[in-house]
């Protein structure tokens, strides 16, 4: 069995466990910024989270688990995170059907509270930043299915907790599930939802792989784990929804057709805080778990937050604009830019190709910007990048600007008022060389040989540099 | 040279609560449906949009 728990322990010594309570409200929040200050990414084991009234949960708290690139790259069987672009255009290829087990078989079911007996403020939920409305479930995979079809679909939304058996429930209006909400709340129907918490880290990753409509993700969440699934019916809509045997923690219930209301604001994967916006809700029905469940927190923001959807997006852009450019050999989707811009690398692209696969790539809805690079850019080093861009770039020439397409959702910076926004493209390749071989009829870029290199390198090698200035 | 498409306008709309005095950040279109209420993210109190104490940039 492949789950969240024999993960950690494949982790184990790189997992920080503080041994002091850690509050719920901020703290541990804090605790991920002060590490990503440091430029250190080890997941975060709160054995003792401190409740808003003062008491320990019994449930610990595991967040910061996909900040690290190498780790979350790991998780998915990719050895290095730099390949991911490739290896998650490929995700759906390796799809394997999940099989279905029995209740008494999943350790999800160790313990079952329904009705009077559910309570979300069991569960050690964080109230992530100031400004957020309150304690929010961060990495809840969301499941409802297509009425008409009977196909289920996930996705990781926002969700506040509001009260013992109330959820507020963050639905972006082009999100499948909130394509199946419609359906059913046009029929005058509530809408079924399952609510999973906590896996194996590449189940997460696969889980979120964009996907058609209406496309199940249980085939590619398992595909990423590299064994078929386990799922087991949920308690309240039994086969309808399915939900991770091996999960932690399961919320059920229903959206009551057409009962919208306040939800946020939240801090949101911008870096900024989202305005509280109108939202269904979810009426829980039952929360099941394991009888040792750990809760796992998201922490928004945060590279905790973009790193696994990152590298799904790096997947999804590759697949556009590969199709366009053969000479493309890699993206990066940065944490700097969060999920508005876009690296793409190319070896010696023939003239426009660059430009077709920004033009390809761009029609990506997240994305505001794209930056075309040659394979001697690091395109994984920002420095490096904008090394290129202002080093490489007239902008008389290549600053493409776009006018007219999709926003991106959740931009902080996007008009009051609008539907579409401009997008740019621009292109930080040298021109090419006049035959294969020659050098390019540019100046070299300065550097020092291999062998200088090492020799520097064995020059320092063992040296203490705490304290040098940086 | 005033209001040309290069003016910084913002695009935030804020609301103060009327309990507590507490400005959140809130979507024009929640406050464009008027049946839902504002719920107060530091007193957690519900009010209508029309008594909020007072709105920046709606």
């Amino acid at each position: 069995m492949t789950d969240l728990r024999s993960y950690l322990n494949e982790i184990d010594n790189l997992v920080f466990r503080p041994d002091q309570p850690v509050s719920v409200v901020q703290e541990i929040t804090a605790l991920q910024h002060a590490m990503a200050a440091k430029s250190t990414n080890p997941a975060i084991f709160v054995r003792q989270p401190i409740l808003p009234d003062g008491g320990i949960s019994d449930m610990p708290v595991l967040t910061n688990l996909f900040a690290s690139r190498e780790l979350a790259a790991k998780a998915l069987g990719i050895d290095d995170h730099r390949n991911s672009a490739k290896a998650m255009a490929n995700l759906s290829s390796k799809a394997i059907d999940p099989v279905v087990v029995d209740a008494a078989d999943a350790p999800v079911r160790e313990i079952v509270e329904e009705g009077e007996a559910a309570n979300l403020l069991s569960l050690p939920a964080l109230r992530q930043h100031e400004g957020d409305a309150g304690h929010y479930v961060t990495c809840g995979h969301v499941v409802t299915y297509d009425p008409d079809t009977g196909i289920d679909n996930m996705g990781i939304q926002r969700l506040w907790v509001r009260g013992e058996k109330l959820l507020g429930c963050y639905m972006l209006e082009t999100s499948h599930n909130m394509l199946n909400l419609q359906k059913f709340w046009a029929r005058g129907e509530p809408c079924p939802v399952a609510i999973w918490v906590g896996h194996h880290p590449a189940v997460e990753m696969g889980a979120q792989a964009k996907l058609g409509y209406p496309e199940s993700h249980w085939d590619v969440a398992g595909g990423a784990l590299g064994e078929a699934l386990r799922v087991v019916p949920s308690v309240t809509h039994g086969e309808k929804i399915m939900v991770p045997a091996d999960a932690e923690i399961v919320i059920e219930g229903f959206l009551p057709p057409n009962r919208i209301e306040a939800e946020g604001p939240f801090a949101e994967f911008s870096g900024y805080q989202g305005p509280q916006i109108p939202n269904p809700v979810v009426e829980v029905t039952c929360i099941t778990r394991r009888r040792d469940a750990i809760y796992h927190d998201c922490g928004s923001g945060l590279a905790d937050h973009l790193v696994p959807d990152n590298m799904g997006m790096e997947g999804a852009i590759y697949a556009l604009a590969r199709q366009v450019a053969p000479s493309l050999i890699n993206v990066h989707v940065p944490v700097s830019g969060r999920r508005f811009h876009a690296y793409l690398q190319f070896k010696d692209p023939k003239p426009g190709e660059a430009r077709d696969a920004m033009m390809a790539a761009i029609a990506f809805r997240r994305l505001k910007a794209v930056y075309a690079f040659d394979d001697d850019i690091d395109i994984f080093d920002d420095r490096e990048a904008m090394w290129a861009i202002a080093t490489r770039v007239q902008w008389h020439r290549d600053l493409m600007k776009l006018d007219g397409l999709t926003l991106a959702p959740l931009d902080p910076s996007a008009p009051a008022t609008g539907k579409t926004i401009t997008k740019a493209a621009i292109d930080a390749t040298l021109p090419a060389a006049p035959k294969p071989g020659q050098p390019k009829p540019v100046a070299p870029r300065n550097r020092v040989s291999d062998a200088a290199l090492a020799a520097a390198e064995a020059v320092l090698d063992g040296i203490d540099t705490t304290g040098w200035p940086s | 040279m005033s209001g040309s498409l290069f003016d910084k306008t913002g695009n935030a709309t804020w609301a103060q609560c009327p309990a507590c005095d507490y400005w959140f950040h809130v979507a024009p279109a929640l406050l464009a449906l008027e049946t839902v209420d504002l719920i107060c993210p530091d007193c957690a109190k519900p009010f209508a949009p029309a008594d909020a104490k007072a709105m920046i940039g709606d």
